[in-house]
């Protein structure tokens, strides 16, 4: 069992990630108010903030944090068509810190959606996706100087990307990354999967995942400590969990099966999922501000556990019984009278 | 009440007033608290019906006043009348103002600063003009002044945000800026189709408009061009801003059941001033009304104007919604066992001003999300804080559990309690029982412990020789078989013959199983007896053929049962069991007698007292039977084929079904691994299968690719968990696997001027050596005799026996012989190493470095301004943790 704690993030806009470090000491928030706030869990676990600066002149997509072995470092994406790396530093008294930029990213020509660094055995690298459908891929060479990040790799999609997520596990796959499109206007499959191609020397798409269709908002790659699968959660209209074993054909390629589960009871929209450390756990957040748990039951099959929703998100008054029936010529009125419309009132202003 | 609802609307100064309108007028109040005794007069929200107004019937348009001692409309009719009323005053006709040409009233908009003046758009006439100004408590306006627009029509109307320019969509062409400072309005006029539901911004900048299903941004402080154009698939009806928010824009479109938000951002850096927006479809309604049809369409909306993201909707003619916008919750997770809930604003709804309580209390979560009201604005959103306190909708987060079972059972919790609790690190009977294991774990581990021997885990399929083939040693195997017709005690008759089987392999399998040799087995039963593991007793009495024995036992476990029945009557069978006659009942009972007796035990020991023809399927089937008890078994009673096929098809099994018991038949082996894999499939446990790698697969394969995977895995979660003595703990007992790592060292001590490693010297350095030579021995390089670095505090060169130098008292000393007499520790406990700044290379004992840095931030050395300490600490607080 765990508990649950609201904290209140006092971001002036709409808050849109949040994503712990390493040890789950810190925690990242980013928002359309242009900011990014560091919160630190003190020795009673209360969190509170601890640096708060504005990073983007545009709403602030999201935010990662670099493995703790590279140092305090986190990158984050905006709409400003930047993606930027932070490092915390000291600052010049005593046992203050303080974030400073140690780059911008400027390569991208659209709004920079998601940004994510690579996992630890890959070195310094960070992934990022652009509106525009390009992923871009950077290192850095030299970890002690965060100010150069050369382009390592591009891999130019058709369709606008929203989301993206590194495979952390390499067990028995070569290294993937998953990427999300939200267009809404075709309808084919809006999964990416790529992997490095030692062949081609660059990252080559594998796999499209044709089953989803609808526009994805979040991936998310279930960290696998050894499983013969790995698991790709999607925020979509419904939530998916995308199985994928990798396989070797009888040609001696490298293959990736896929088998797609769906899973419908959101009602809404999903907006973000996240998986705990053993992926025994999946949390989706809805449209709707309902969060939901997931776990898998003994017969393997995942379960919607429990539903987590914050009072006064929708209607709560229960219709009377009895409420007075509509006369049905009241009804031909108001048709009557919403054809005539012509003006409409803006009664605030 | 009758007719139905067209429209409704907030009253902007009254928090709970509402007034709806169509056939008739209506004024409500919303209830504060919902008390179930009173009716409420609308079905889907609690309200007091107040009052109405007969005298306008369908009203074109309605518009509710500023005016804050009493609620007050203005209607617009069809034929042009726009009428004043309060609902309270029977009438007066001085509130009423007819054109001189009857056409219809197409707007109204209400001056907030002064709320007697009434803007109202009129259709075309001829050379009429279109728009009216109205001071309400002067009379009907007269004068040219208040008259805009000749020979135009009005579309929509709306004020700017500091109340001095009017803005008009005019004849479906263009917008029109009336400034009404100046006596003789002046006109600045844009050319644009999209005239309909003007509205300003709540940040004051933003003017939308739209037309068919495009909607336009304006700012008007560059009103020249439009800054954005939205289309949409759908045409769109009313378009509003959220007060509460400085830029989102809801739409309703025709025939849709969503509400579509657009939320308006902009990007503000020097060089672009880009707008863009973020657009976002809800349904209001709950999911249990979505598919009754109730809720075709939202016809109307109409924001709250002070609470947070609150609005009411119109859905069908009576259906009228108290709606919020879902509260965005943010949740990520963390290594630990809260999940936080990030949210923008307390749940509590008007967040700041429920906080303080006090009409002063810090500004309301509305004038916090709009750094660019205006004071007055703000000032009245403080004036009414106290009122919207009592108001505000008790909201707070819940937990629905759909599957209680399934969310309270969490693997991560218990993974990391037992590597606190040193799962897996000393395996031996006894701590298994001390642990909270779950007893599938707990007898995998005691199977392994058992089967484990000679520090190799062999597997009874390599100790019986199985899967060798026909090779000369399986046939020399075979040939040290004993086969032994076994006498079926007195009473069974069962009249097949029953063969039992010995060889050396065998017994050795039989002592792997956990089964004794035949002179130790009444010990061992009496142990399984202590045990309380009764039926299990009986069974493997009954195996041996001590039918009476086990009748004793389970008439002896009756006694303790509470609930003994079963032991009972199988003990009252066994007594007088005659297979020859009974056996025949018992195969036609057998299926339905399976499912009815519970216990597995007792099910195969009828099984095996009635089987046919050495025919053993049945108990070996038995899954609630251990697999070591069953292998036991089938060791005793099963020809050298048939245990073969046995002991091949349970491994077989145990890969399928990711069965950690399997290991016992299968050892060390490839096939080993693959049932780890196929329970790591399985279970997600990377604990259980990266610990039961390190204890038992030692050997060849301990460096298979996926073993070193699970491995590291699991040292990485200790890792994120901060358990570091437990990750090291672990780390030495890999380390002790490794017989090649074990010899070589990885760190060096290396002199700074000619590079040679000075820590073979140290460790060279015989114990017996008096103190002044060592300490002289020391102070420089054994190499090229260059001075070896000092500790900053002491000044006592590296290497140097603290306790020896003459700061430090006896106690010291002690500690450090106490930690030498522990053979094969190094001579000096950690405090007394030597530790360096990675950043400036300064250093000293690591007991004196500690104790500096618990006062002070910076280097000890005086010149040196570095502060090391502070260089790595990830948080504020890393000082004190570790001291």
């Amino acid at each position: 069992m765990f508990d649950v704690e609201p904290i209140i993030a006092d971001h002036k806009d709409v808050i849109h990630d949040v994503v712990f470090d390493y040890y789950g000491r810190r925690m990242a928030t980013c928002s359309s108010d242009q900011t990014v706030k560091i919160w630190d869990e003190d020795d009673q676990g209360k969190w509170s903030v601890t640096s708060n600066w504005k990073a983007h002149s545009g709403s602030i997509w999201r935010v990662s944090w670099a493995n703790p072995e590279f140092g305090q470092v986190i990158a984050t994406c905006s709409f400003d068509r930047t993606a930027s790396v932070w490092e915390e530093v000291m600052g010049e008294k005593v046992s203050t810190r303080r974030w400073v930029r140690r780059t911008t990213l400027v390569d991208s020509r659209t709004s920079v959606t998601d940004v994510e660094f690579a996992p630890k055995y890959l070195g310094l690298l960070l992934a990022t996706a652009s509106a525009d459908g390009i992923i871009r891929i950077y290192e850095a060479p030299d970890i002690m100087n965060l100010s150069q990040w050369p382009v390592q790799h591009e891999i130019a999609n058709k369709l606008t990307l929203s989301c993206l997520s590194w495979n952390t596990s390499t067990y028995m796959v070569t290294q993937l990354l998953a990427a999300g499109s939200d267009e809404s206007a075709t309808p084919t499959g809006k999964v990416f999967l790529f992997a490095y191609s030692e062949n081609a020397r660059k990252c080559v798409k594998m796999e499209t995942v044709n089953d989803i269709t609808d526009p994805v908002t979040d991936v998310a790659f279930a960290p696998n400590a050894g499983r013969t699968f790995h698991m790709l959660a999607v925020a979509s209209k419904d939530l998916y969990i995308v199985n994928i074993r990798g396989v070797t054909d009888s040609t001696g390629n490298a293959k990736l099966d896929l088998q797609t589960l769906k899973f419908s009871e959101h009602n809404c929209p999903v907006w973000r999922v996240c998986w705990n450390m053993l992926a025994t756990m999946l949390i989706s957040t809805g449209d709707d501000g309902c969060v939901r748990i997931w776990r898998m039951n003994y017969t393997r099959q995942w379960k919607c556990a429990a539903v987590l929703k914050a009072e006064g998100s929708g209607p709560t008054y229960e219709p009377n019984p009895t409420a007075p029936a509509l006369a049905t010529t009241a009804a031909a009125t108001a048709k009557f009278y919403k054809k005539g419309t012509i003006g409409n009132q803006v009664p605030w202003h | 009440m009758s007719g139905n609802i067209h429209g409704i609307s907030w009253f902007p100064n009254f928090p709970d007033k509402f007034v709806s309108w169509g056939q008739e007028i209506s004024l409500y109040e919303v209830r504060t608290k919902d008390d179930p005794s009173q009716k409420s007069r609308l079905p889907y929200i609690p309200v007091n019906y107040l009052s109405n107004e007969t005298r306008y019937q369908y009203a074109r348009c309605v518009a509710a006043s500023y005016h804050s001692d009493q609620p007050i409309i203005a209607v617009g009719l069809a034929d042009g009348k726009i009428g004043i009323c309060n609902f309270r005053d029977t009438y007066d006709s001085s509130w009423e103002y007819t054109p001189r040409q009857q056409r219809m009233c197409t707007c109204l908009a209400w001056h907030e600063l002064d709320a007697n003046i009434l803007a109202i758009g009129h259709d075309k006439h001829r050379s009429d003009s279109c728009i009216t100004i109205w001071d309400i408590e002067r009379g009907v306006p007269k004068e040219t002044a208040n008259f805009f627009g000749v020979a135009e029509a009005a579309n929509s109307l709306c004020w700017d945000h500091n109340h001095r320019v009017l803005i008009a969509g005019i004849s479906q062409k263009s917008i029109k800026l009336f400034d009404l400072r100046q006596s003789n309005a002046t006109c600045q006029s844009i050319q644009t189709k999209t005239v309909q539901g003007l509205a300003v911004a709540p940040n004051g900048n933003y003017l939308c408009s739209y037309v068919d299903s495009v909607i336009m941004l304006w700012d008007l402080r560059a009103i020249e061009r439009p800054l954005r154009q939205i289309a949409s698939s759908r045409n769109h009806m009313q378009i509003a801003w959220c007060p509460t928010r400085s830029s989102l824009l809801s739409s309703l479109q025709r025939d849709s059941p969503y509400i579509t938000l657009y939320d308006i951002r902009s990007v503000d850096n020097e060089s672009s001033r880009d707008v863009y927006h973020v657009k976002r479809q809800i349904s209001p309604f709950p999911a249990k009304y979505q598919h009754s049809g109730k809720f075709a369409a939202v016809n109307w909306l109409s924001w709250h104007p002070r609470d947070f993201e609150r609005a009411l909707l119109l859905a069908d003619a009576l259906n009228i919604l108290d709606f919020r916008l879902p509260a965005s919750l943010h949740t990520a997770y963390s290594n630990r066992s809260k999940l936080p809930l990030l949210m923008q604003r307390p749940l509590y709804a008007p967040a700041g001003g429920g906080v303080g309580g006090g009409v002063v209390a810090s500004p309301t979560a509305g004038s916090s999300q709009q750094p660019t009201t205006t004071t007055t604005s703000s000032c009245s959103t403080n004036s009414v804080a106290s009122s919207l306190n009592e108001f505000s909708v008790g909201s707070s987060l819940s937990f629905d559990f759909l599957e209680r079972e399934l969310f309270e059972e969490d693997l991560l919790e218990e993974t990391r309690q037992r590597a606190q609790q040193d799962y897996g690190m000393r395996p031996d009977n006894k701590r298994f029982v001390e642990q909270h294991l779950t007893p599938y774990l707990r007898n995998v581990w005691m199977t392994l412990t058992n089967v484990h021997c000679d520090d190799r885990l062999t597997g009874l399929k390599a100790t019986l020789g199985v899967n060798l083939g026909h090779t000369s040693e399986a046939l020399m195997a075979s040939s040290r078989i004993e086969s032994q017709l076994l006498q079926w005690p007195d009473g069974i008759n069962n009249s097949n013959k029953l063969v039992c089987y010995r060889s050396e392999q065998r017994d050795l399998a039989l002592k792997l199983c956990g089964w004794p040799i035949e002179q130790e087995l009444d010990r061992f039963i009496d142990e399984l007896y202590a045990s309380k593991e009764f039926s299990r007793a009986a069974m493997i009495c009954v195996f041996h053929l001590k039918v009476l024995a086990a009748c004793n036992i389970l008439s002896r476990a009756a006694d303790k049962m509470r609930d003994p029945s079963m032991y009972r009557i199988t003990a009252i069978a066994l007594s007088s069991f005659n297979a020859d006659r009974c056996s025949s009942t018992w195969r036609n009972q057998r299926s339905s007698a399976n499912m009815q007796i519970q216990d597995p035990h007792l099910r195969a020991i009828f099984s095996f007292l009635t089987m046919e023809a050495d025919n053993f399927e049945a108990v070996l089937r038995e899954e609630g039977v251990s697999l070591a008890d069953r292998v036991a078994f089938a060791c005793k009673y099963l020809s050298e084929t048939k245990l073969a096929d046995y002991v091949k098809q349970r491994i077989q099994r145990a890969i399928e079904c990711g069965d950690l018991n399997g290991l016992l038949l299968t050892g060390e082996s490839l096939d080993g691994i693959n049932i780890l894999q196929a329970y790591m499939d399985a279970s997600f446990d990377v604990q259980t299968v990266a610990l039961v790698a390190i204890n038992y697969f030692r050997n060849e394969h301990f460096v298979d690719k996926r073993i070193q995977y699970w491995i590291a895995s699991y040292l990485d979660y200790l890792n994120s968990w901060g358990l570091w003595e437990k990750r090291a703990e672990l780390d030495i007992k890999i380390e002790n696997i490794r017989p090649s790592a074990r010899s070589s060292r990885t760190v060096f001590l290396s002199c700074n001027f000619c590079g040679k490693s000075v820590s073979n010297a140290l460790l060279d350095e015989p114990r017996t050596r008096s103190t002044s030579t060592s300490t002289n021995r020391l102070s420089s390089c054994p190499n090229c005799r260059k001075p070896l670095p000092r500790c900053s505090l002491c000044l006592m060169h590296m290497g140097t026996m603290m306790n020896m130098s003459a700061g430090d008292t006896n106690a010291s000393s002690s500690v450090s012989n106490a930690t030498e007499l522990q053979g094969g520790w190094p001579m000096k406990p950690f405090s007394k190493w030597f530790a360096w700044c990675q950043t400036c290379r300064h250093g000293g004992h690591t007991e004196h470095i500690m104790q500096w840095f618990k006062q002070n931030s910076e280097c000890p050395v005086s010149s040196c301004n570095c502060r090391c300490f502070d260089m790595d600490g990830t948080k504020p607080n890393a000082l004190r943790e570790i001291s």
